[in-house]
């Protein structure tokens, strides 16, 4: 009878102790219950439910800033993250000015915590890039056990339009962020439609070729990238296609003898017309676009090499910013001046009216430059 | 070359091509070194018939019959006419022929050092890479990636054009401190282990210790990496050849071939320290001395090296090995064995991965790694080497 009774016992109190671990797990799920009156599928293929619009973010990188800046949304960011050690500061001192004075500067990505998010801005909400320089997967398992929702969006390149909807949806949709996302909308597809009119109205470039370069990377943006797909709607096709090499992501390393060589056979076979670098944040000025050019001559060496556009002049740098991001649709712009197709655009005033509309302070010229002197210097162009 | 201590000295040609009297000590002798030699010799022409089987193969094919008027045109151009396609010579005389012998630079280098260690250090398992140099090597490199100029405190940018090669500031930085690092290494294993009585075992427990000292500062720095960064750090720690240019040749040369000459002449000593340290100094062989110039010696030549190629593993145990299970444990065979073997296992590993993803590449490390692998999983498991170990 006694053992019975133990028995018992004990079987309640464990029932019990686990109903109550139930409970309490149960309350620090993936924030928000299911009434489901806001639903977005992320950059990552998940479904975000939730049960009123956003109302307070941390953003991790600097393109989502950017793109709630564009949407008048500058009071719900709270918290600014960076992944770059070397460049965090900088980067604070350039966004927050843009930003309510609240915004609090987050620890570097790689090492932010729950604690720290809620602790600092008392956000439960955290909206980050996809793959590239984002949050690992062990920091969002922490996350979610915190209650912290993480909203995957880029903000960038093939999605920039759709991911400035889908943060207009998380953000309620309201007037205000509707008129934002239009306008924007109206500026980039005016600003692309006109660009491939003109393109179709210019002679055909079909049977030309060019290659794009990535110097941050040291490496050539393959068939697959955006960037690519953005010049082969305006100039030729890439040089590197045909030629074999993997297409395991979007670029190829420079460096490696083998890409070295297919691109000169095939230059050697039909001269490669056009040479385009995207440079970095700080390629500004001909001297930093001959930096960035010497730079890939270090790794090919294409003086080594002797590729055609190195011979006639053919490179041109670009700021890393019009070939990405907000202001990608003036890498169109770019793109198209230096192929000689006349938009009847101007980018420095492209550019002023982004300012105006939308309350950045870019620079409205020092985005393009053409080699000079067989390489010895390169000129603004834009 | 004069073979033997009678009176009737041989050459090697003798030796190669006369009979040997086998049932005579003397022709016992004699019969391990033509043996020594013959093998030193083979595995010499197997490195020069892969020299010229990578310089032809690769991305693109070039025809023999290309390669051979690539090099007498170059030789006799108003003679030997130029190769079918201009770009050939492009591709031989800048591209493969610098990586092919940045391959013979680095595959001898950690094939001697890894040598000379094990012979100074009497420990089979001892190389540039168990001692943690390569790990140093891979820190200084890892700091240079992440923070760059910021590391020194001033602001470096630009390219330096030597003529001969250009050099991109972050890359320079690279280099040194991926050289200065694994000179760092070992100079504090020496001065952990210093002391008049020290063991070899305190030589090895240092290496170990320091290694990991490092690997946590690269850690450190991929912590605070980004994409780009991280991917760089990766890629340098799995090694390649693609560094290579004439200006690295230069650079890496003369270093190479004064420390082997050094090398070379501490060989007989080695022989004396393998019958131990009293019967080494008992034969005047000053034992710490040696131990230090040699160790300081064979990282001078491998940190060198691996500052251009990034971290090549397992050629420093393999090549030794493998000799030593052919030809035996006589240093002044073993060692130029040793450097040729780790120059043959480079190149049909570099090789390799040239072709096998062409025209794209792998990291040679990766080749190595496996293989290396397979081959101590063999060692170990064949009773007959694994004794000797």
């Amino acid at each position: 009878m006694k053992k019975a009774v133990m028995a018992i016992v004990t079987a309640v109190i464990v029932c019990t102790a686990a109903a109550g671990v139930y409970i309490i797990a149960s309350g620090t799920g993936s924030g928000g219950e299911t009434d489901g009156t806001i639903s977005i599928v992320d950059g990552s293929g998940a479904t975000i439910t939730l049960s009123e619009p956003l109302t307070g973010v941390v953003t991790a990188n600097t393109n989502i800033p950017k793109a709630m800046k564009i949407l008048g949304l500058t009071d719900e960011l709270k918290g600014l993250s960076f992944y770059t050690a070397s460049t965090n500061q900088s980067n604070w001192d350039l966004y927050s000015p843009l930003f309510n004075k609240d915004v609090v500067h987050m620890p570097l990505i790689q090492s932010m915590t729950a604690e720290s998010i809620v602790a600092m801005t008392g956000c439960k909400y955290i909206i980050c890039p996809v793959t590239s320089m984002t949050i690992t997967a062990s920091q969002e398992t922490s996350f979610k056990e915190f209650g912290i929702t993480i909203i995957r969006l880029d903000c960038n390149g093939d999605s920039a339009l759709d991911d400035l909807e889908k943060l207009t949806v998380l953000f309620g949709k309201t007037d205000k962020v509707v008129d934002a996302y239009d306008s924007y909308c109206r500026m980039y597809d005016g600003v692309v439609s006109t660009v491939t009119a003109a393109v179709a109205a210019s002679p055909s470039t079909q049977d030309r070729t060019f290659l794009s370069y990535m110097s941050s990377l040291h490496a050539f943006y393959n068939e697959t990238s955006a960037i690519s797909v953005m010049t082969e709607s305006i100039y030729g096709k890439n040089a590197l296609r045909g030629t074999g090499l993997p297409l395991i992501g979007p670029t190829n390393p420079a460096g490696e003898m083998g890409t070295r060589e297919v691109i000169k056979t095939k230059d050697s076979n039909r001269p490669i017309d056009k040479i385009f670098v995207r440079g970095t944040a700080t390629t500004n000025t001909p001297s930093a676009a001959l930096a960035v050019w010497q730079n890939v001559a270090s790794v090919l060496p294409i003086t080594g090499y002797d590729l055609s556009p190195a011979k006639t002049d053919e490179v041109y740098v670009f700021h890393t910013n019009i070939m990405s991001g907000m202001l990608s649709f003036i890498g169109y712009v770019a793109i198209a001046e230096v192929c000689g197709i006349d938009t009847g655009l101007s980018i420095s005033d492209l550019i002023a009216a982004f300012n105006t509309a939308y309350g950045f302070t870019e620079a409205t010229s020092g985005y393009v430059f053409k080699m000079t002197g067989g390489g010895t210097g390169f000129a603004k162009i834009a | 070359m004069s073979i033997g201590g009678t009176n009737d000295r041989k050459t090697l040609i003798d030796l190669i091509r006369n009979r040997i009297d086998e049932d005579t000590f003397e022709g016992k002798y004699e019969a391990s070194v033509r043996k020594r030699v013959l093998f030193i010799l083979l595995i010499l022409t197997l490195s020069v018939v892969l020299f010229f089987v990578a310089i032809a193969l690769g991305a693109v094919d070039i025809p023999l019959i290309d390669v051979l008027k690539a090099f007498g045109h170059r030789l006799l151009p108003g003679v030997v006419g130029a190769p079918s396609q201009d770009y050939y010579s492009d591709f031989i005389f800048k591209g493969r022929m610098p990586r092919m012998f940045l391959v013979i630079l680095t595959g001898f280098s950690l094939g001697v050092a890894g040598m000379i260690m094990q012979g100074l250090l009497r420990n089979p398992l001892v190389s540039p890479f168990t001692l943690g140099v390569s790990t140093a090597a891979s820190f200084g490199a890892a700091i240079a990636i992440v923070f760059g100029t910021t590391a020194i405190g001033v602001t470096l940018s630009g390219t330096i054009d030597l003529g001969i090669m250009y050099l991109e500031m972050g890359n320079i930085l690279k280099i040194l401190f991926a050289f200065a690092f694994a000179m760092v290494s070992i100079v504090l294993i020496l001065l952990l282990s210093r002391g008049k009585n020290t063991s070899r075992s305190m030589v090895i427990l240092s290496g170990v210790v320091i290694s990991y000292l490092f690997q946590a500062g690269i850690m450190a720095s991929k912590y605070f990496a980004d994409d780009a960064q991280l991917r760089e750090i990766t890629l340098w720690i799995m090694g390649s050849m693609t560094g290579a240019t004439w200006g690295t040749i230069l650079i890496l040369f003369p270093i190479v071939l004064l420390c082997g000459i050094f090398l070379f002449k501490t060989s007989v000593d080695i022989n004396a320290l393998s019958a131990g340290d009293d019967v080494a100094s008992s034969l005047g062989v000053n034992v710490q001395s040696l131990r230090k110039k040699g160790l300081i010696v064979c990282t001078l030549m491998t940190a060198a090296c691996l500052a251009f190629t990034g971290v090549i593993g397992f050629i420093g145990l393999m090549a030794p090995h493998i000799c030593r299970m052919i030809i035996g444990n006589d240093s002044r065979y073993l060692m130029p064995a040793a450097g040729l073997m780790g120059v043959l296992i480079l190149s049909v590993s570099d090789l390799f991965c040239r072709l096998i993803i062409r025209p794209g590449e792998l990291p040679v490390g990766i080749v190595l790694y496996i293989t290396g692998g397979i081959f101590f999983i063999w060692l170990i498991a064949n009773k007959k080497w694994s004794q000797r170990i």
